[in-house]
């Protein structure tokens, strides 16, 4: 398992994460959902020994990550968001690297390179070049070189960045499968359906730091019954304001002169009024989503913008 | 160990994967080092003369006498002369047989000692420059040379061409006494004139007491322990580039959150490098030794050597291109580097034809100095301890870039 414990990572005078905690669990995915830039690479990047953290604590399978980094290194499995593999190489010398990186030696080596090139349904390319492979398998063999050694923690950091549907699908089932033979996955990713799809426990992770932490239920219910309407079009900052104050139940997530986005509570009924309300201040309507409760409408709940912005 | 062997399994594979790459390495050093044994003279086939055709229509003492100049001592080592009649020479000439023809006209002799006017054609091939060039010259050279033999002692050859008085066949002894002390007379005259303070041109070679050059080596030798060391110079900053090629790709990332860590990485590069290089070298070695028919008892050290060498010039590279900022600052910075190294350190031009102020500097150059070592080991120049020594520095300073490298890849190079 993972603790994270008031992890904190200054580059210079920035803050790339900041107090960050967590735990994550034996068999279970943990994810870390949240816009680029928002820390969760940074902060995977210390969880793996790649940086050193300003503050705090990490341990991984009860050991401290500075003082037996060695030792937690062969039962940790890194999956990097870029495709870190020699692709003048073949994916089958690819693997041996790998896993011998890790300290697989002789037969083991040998007989895990073949599973994982069948799990990666790329036995038939097993002698080919990666340069030659296209991305949906060379994302595979970047998930094959992180658990040749059957780790017992994996870090995952957008690992279907980029990648066709079917690829991802694939993937998803790959990272599955790993979690079924009680892998500890901490999976970082800002694509909302993913982390809705696949994680038991999140953290919703922006400006490098946590301001959300729970199971997917435990998060669903901080939304509440709140859908959330975007409206595009012109309008009156400081008139919306005072207009949207008159409307029970309607809270102001975040106006930009060409957006406005309302978390509503009990929408159907509300939307009349608060359109009538909404164009009384003059403004142009275009354009009008209204979304269910998701991680989508808490994140903007929280911090007033769209997940990939 | 075995972490070490994995990386460098790992290195030699994708060097093997790219020959171009190795070819071009030692391939580019060996094309420098045969054109510049071209230029300086390597090649032993004969100088090329020129082919001057003479129509001597005169066929007198004094159109003979131009004639004899052209195959002087000097004259004749660039010149071959061949007598034609002119419209055999003509013919020729178009035909490209020859570089130029010269007629010499009747009463040609004659003329010169009357002082009239006489003209000496030159015909040109028009398809050749510089032959002509030589001929035209020369010519110009003998006409001024006639013209002031005729100045000084015209009344002495004016009797010699009108030859023996009194229809006699031969001069008498008390003609001949007289014509030479009228003739030595004038020269002696002029001799304070045309005989400045004798300036006497010595020449000797300065060789170093302790490093004779060994007899029978030919010159191009010293250009092969030059080419060697530019192919390594050239294969480390290649070696040096790829450690760009993989942060780019992300493996260093990668390899640094794996068991084997930055130094294990590091070890199995130079590993990789060393079994890279030795064969090449041995290959090569092997050839140029033949070639100059040196020992071949030799190739043993001679082959551990260039390897350490090699060694060394890679984890000089490595240690400066890590510091630069990116991959194409870190190619600009081993050129930088690459060249006046080749150029200073002998590579590119022997340290026995460099100004000698040029080959002190030199020779303290790192590639300078590993590739004296060379020579001595190839010609057997020295003895066991300044090549022990000369192996301590060696392992010394290789380590110490390895270090510096190793450092800054554990450090930054493989984190960002």
């Amino acid at each position: 398992m993972i603790e994270v414990e008031g992890l904190q990572k200054k580059f210079g005078t920035l803050i790339a994460v900041d107090n960050v905690e967590f735990t994550a669990q034996r068999g279970k995915i943990f994810g870390l959902l949240g816009p680029n830039g928002a820390g969760k690479t940074t902060t995977i990047n210390c969880i793996s020994g790649l940086l050193k953290p300003t503050a705090g604590r990490i341990r991984v399978l009860q050991q401290d990550i500075e003082l037996n980094g060695q030792a937690v290194k062969r039962q940790l499995g890194v999956v990097p968001q870029e495709l870190a593999l020699y692709e003048d190489l073949s994916a089958t010398e690819n693997l041996r690297f790998w896993g011998g990186a890790y300290g697989l030696r002789g037969s083991e080596l040998k007989s895990r390179v073949r599973e994982v090139l069948s799990q990666m349904e790329l036995l038939d390319r097993a002698q080919e070049r990666v340069k030659r492979f296209s991305g949906g398998m060379k994302r595979r063999l970047n998930l094959g070189c992180g658990i040749i050694h059957r780790p017992k923690v994996l870090l995952l950091d957008e690992p279907t960045a980029g990648v066709d549907p079917q690829s991802r699908v694939r993937l998803l089932e790959l990272v599955r499968e790993e979690v079924d033979r009680g892998t500890c996955v901490l999976y970082t990713t800002h694509y909302m359906e993913e982390a809705e799809d696949l994680c038991d426990e999140l953290a919703i992770i922006d400006h490098g730091r946590i301001i959300a932490r729970g199971t997917l239920s435990d998060l669903r219910a901080m939304v509440g019954q709140s859908d959330v309407l975007v409206l595009s079009g012109k309008f009156d900052t400081d008139g919306l304001r005072e207009a949207l104050a008159r409307i029970e139940g309607a809270e102001l997530a975040g106006v930009e002169p060409d957006e406005l986005r309302l978390v509503l509570q009990g929408a159907t009924s509300k939307l009349p009024e608060l359109f009538a309300a909404v164009a009384a201040t003059g403004a142009e309507i275009r354009e009008a989503t209204l979304t269910q409760p998701s991680l989508e409408s808490l994140f903007i709940k929280l911090t007033g913008k769209k997940l990939r912005e | 160990m075995r972490d070490v062997l994995v990386a460098a399994n790992k290195d030699i594979r994708r060097f093997l994967r790219d020959p171009a790459a190795l070819a071009l390495w030692l391939g580019i050093p060996l094309l420098i080092g045969g054109l510049l044994l071209l230029v300086m003279g390597g090649n032993q086939g004969p100088r090329p003369r020129v082919h001057l055709l003479i129509a001597d229509e005169d066929d007198s003492f004094g159109s003979r006498l131009l004639v004899g100049a052209f195959g002087q001592e000097g004259a004749g080592e660039i010149f071959h002369t061949e007598k034609v009649d002119q419209e055999t020479g003509r013919r020729r000439l178009d035909d490209g047989e020859a570089s130029a023809l010269l007629v010499i006209p009747e009463r040609f002799a004659e003329a010169v000692l009357d002082e009239e006017p006489t003209r000496l054609v030159l015909v040109t091939n028009p398809a050749q420059r510089i032959m002509p060039g030589l001929a035209e010259e020369m010519l110009s050279v003998l006409s001024d040379g006639v013209f002031y033999a005729h100045r000084l002692l015209g009344p002495q050859i004016r009797e010699i061409v009108k030859g023996p008085p009194d229809g006699n066949n031969f001069f008498a002894n008390a003609q001949i006494a007289q014509m030479s002390i009228s003739m030595n007379q004038t020269i002696r005259r002029l001799q304070r004139y045309l005989d400045g303070p004798a300036i006497r041109l010595e020449t000797a070679a300065v060789e170093q007491p302790s490093r004779p050059a060994p007899p029978g080596v030919p010159f191009a030798f010293y250009f092969l322990p030059g080419i060697l060391v530019m192919g390594l110079l050239f294969a480390a900053q290649g070696f040096g580039d790829d450690i760009w090629r993989e942060r780019e790709a992300g493996v260093l990332r990668r390899a640094m959150t794996t068991p084997l860590g930055a130094w294990r990485l590091l070890a199995g590069k130079m590993l990789a490098v060393a079994a890279i290089l030795a064969a090449i070298l041995l290959i090569m070695l092997w050839a140029g030794m033949s070639y100059f028919d040196l020992p071949l008892v030799r190739l043993p050290l001679a082959l551990v050597w260039s390897t350490g060498i090699g060694l060394l010039l890679t984890a000089m590279m490595l240690a400066i291109q890590m510091f630069a900022s990116s991959h194409r600052g870190a190619s600009v910075l081993s050129y930088l580097v690459v060249f006046p190294l080749m150029m200073l350190g002998g590579s590119m031009f022997p340290f026995e034809i460099m100004p000698p102020w040029l080959a002190a500097v030199g020779r303290f150059t790192p590639n300078g100095w590993a590739l004296q070592q060379l020579k001595a080991i190839l010609l057997a120049r020295d003895g066991p301890m300044p090549l022990v020594a000369a192996v301590a520095l060696l392992l010394l300073t290789t380590a110490g870039l390895l270090w510096i490298a190793g450092v800054r890849l554990s450090r930054r190079f493989a984190r960002c």
